[in-house]
């Protein structure tokens, strides 16, 4: 069986439509309509308790949706549960490595699972493994590795059914830069490989280097929705300066195409171009300040509100 | 709408599961076949020989060496499957979110309780084999009927790893397990495995045949001296529904915790 020829002909890899999650009173999702398109590398954007990791259990079918539909690979979640895990590969938040086997026998017993021949779980492990700069590791405890190469293992083992979607939920939180980079560069070749690529982050620096297009949301709704650039420009304009240490001061108004903000002691000045920056930042020689380009941490930061605290 | 889990598992899936406990088993082996067989060799020889020599006559037309082998041959086994589907399950589900990468996968909720109940049931088979090469050392093996025995406990360790797999996935703590293995072992004293039932009073004779484990102990010992009747047929035939509806029961419990 096969989905509709209607649904396979839609360039949409996952199609959500008022999809809603609920927990006793407490709505996780909230009628949340999002589209990604097949091979794009898509983000979801938000603060801890937004909703994305619900809504990736519902996309990679670990948790029932309370209503709404959400297709993917043309394949209803509510119905068709196997063959989107079939397609799909996830990497999850908390490492679920198997502590008992070593590291290719993980790939090799979570193959079994996929149903694919032994003699080929062989082969494939061993070139994702070597995708992954592991190669050497092969027969090492999953317990003696590091952080980032337990990480680098778990997205191996992702891999290892051939997802036509690859989902990571918070794929390089509490890695260090080296590593975080690195699993940058692996998730752009398989980019190139054309895998649709779903990743949360609170990496607002990672969403703008690895995503085409992503979606901010908060308590369960979406807020903003786009391409990075398009997201920052509509938002927040092109560029930034930050003044610290302003308390009890006032933002100046200086130019009409200048919008401040101020959130806490730090004053936030937002501008199409530098030369409207420069004069504000020379008002304060003696604070700390930071003229830089607007980034979407800026509209994150503005859409789900400076001052929130967690 | 009334739902039967059993005609949702997926045996290939299970297989998978079973598997992936065998693998780790099988890497670990050392720890798994030696120890285990320590602790029942001394009780034959406690009871065995020790108390046995206490008792002059023969219980049941047999040996009290040979009454009691069968007890504990079917005991060990029994715990062994009501560990591996408690505490070694939870390990799996909580500590090292095992279940939690299985369920990423095509493998549905049902499939895994199925896996997981059987590699507990299976263990307690393997587990007997062991034991009676022990057993045939004594000298207490006395028909060759004995070779069906790892079937009979590994379908009577079946319901009871059922009734702890449905334990392990309603609990919230780890320490929630002193009230079942308190429960657990103390059936396994008035199962028969170290005198006749009915040398129990009334109402616990009831009690201890309401037990499938009391069945098993009883069909073990028919199996081993080779005196079977259509008791031992009735016997047979209730351990396998009570496994069946057990394992049913018990595939209920797992969805609502996986979601």
């Amino acid at each position: 069986m096969t989905p509709s020829a209607e649904v396979s002909a839609s360039p949409y890899a996952i199609e959500g439509s008022r999809v809603v999650k609920k927990y006793g009173d407490l709505t996780a999702v909230d009628e949340m309509d999002f589209t990604v398109k097949r091979g794009e590398a898509f983000g979801l954007l938000g603060p801890n308790g937004a909703g994305k990791s619900t809504l990736m259990r519902m996309i990679y079918c670990r948790t029932p949706l309370t209503s709404g539909s959400l297709l993917v690979e043309g394949w209803d979640v509510g119905q068709d549960q196997k063959k989107i895990k079939a397609l799909v590969g996830v990497v999850p938040q908390e490492n679920n490595l198997d502590p008992d086997l070593n590291v290719i026998e993980n790939l090799i017993v979570y193959a079994r699972y996929f149903r694919i021949p032994s003699h080929q779980a062989q082969t494939l492990a061993e070139d994702l493994l070597a995708f992954v700069n592991l190669g050497d590791k092969k027969h090492t405890g999953v317990e003696a590795l590091s952080g980032g190469m337990k990480r680098r293992l778990i997205v191996a083992r992702a891999l290892m059914n051939g997802p036509k979607v690859l989902v990571l939920d918070e794929p390089t939180t509490g890695l260090d830069p080296h590593v975080r980079h690195d699993l940058w560069d692996r998730l752009r070749e398989l980019r190139r490989r054309q895998i649709t690529i779903l990743l949360s982050t609170h990496y607002l620096e990672e969403a703008e280097q690895l995503c085409d297009r992503l979606i901010i949301m908060d308590q369960g709704k979406i807020l903003a929705s786009g391409k990075p650039k398009e997201l920052i420009k509509l938002n927040v304009s092109n560029f930034a300066l930050e003044i610290h240490e302003m308390d009890g001061l006032k933002p100046l108004v200086s130019h009409p195409e200048v919008t401040p903000e101020v959130h806490g002691a730090t004053h936030y000045y937002f501008a199409p171009s530098l030369e409207l920056l420069t004069p504000l930042m020379n008002q304060y020689p003696h604070h700390q300040s930071l003229l830089r380009p607007a980034n979407l941490e800026d509209v994150f930061l503005k859409l789900t509100g400076r001052s929130r605290l967690e | 709408m009334w739902s039967c889990p059993l005609r949702q598992i997926d045996w290939f899936d299970a297989l998978a599961v079973w598997r992936r406990n065998y693998d780790v088993n099988l890497r670990l082996w050392k720890a798994e076949v030696f120890p285990p067989l320590l602790e029942p060799t001394v009780s034959i020889v406690a009871f065995g020989w020790g108390i046995g020599s206490l008792i002059a006559a023969e219980i049941l037309e047999m040996p009290y060496l040979t009454f009691v082998a069968a007890g504990i041959l079917v005991v060990t086994g029994v715990i062994r499957a009501i560990l591996e589907c408690t505490y070694g399950a939870y390990f799996r589900m909580v500590y090292q979110s095992t279940y939690d990468a299985i369920l990423s996968t095509p493998i549905g909720v049902e499939s895994l309780g199925a896996g997981e109940i059987l590699w507990g049931a299976s263990k307690a088979a393997f587990d007997s084999l062991l034991i009676m090469l022990i057993l045939l050392a004594f000298g207490v093996l006395h028909s060759p009927m004995s070779l069906l025995i790892p079937l009979v406990i590994l379908l009577g360790a079946t319901g009871l790893a059922s009734i702890a797999f449905a334990y392990t996935v309603s609990i919230s703590s780890i320490y929630q397990y002193n009230y079942f293995i308190a429960l657990a072992f103390s059936s396994l004293w008035i199962c028969g495995a170290y005198f006749p039932v009915d040398r129990l009073p009334l109402a616990l004779q009831y009690l201890s045949w309401s037990l499938p484990i009391t069945s098993v102990v009883d069909l073990s010992r028919d199996l081993m001296t080779g005196r079977l009747d259509s008791w031992s047929l009735l016997q047979a035939v209730w351990i396998l529904i009570s496994s069946l509806v057990f394992t049913d029961l018990a595939l209920r419990r797992p969805r609502g915790r996986a979601e």
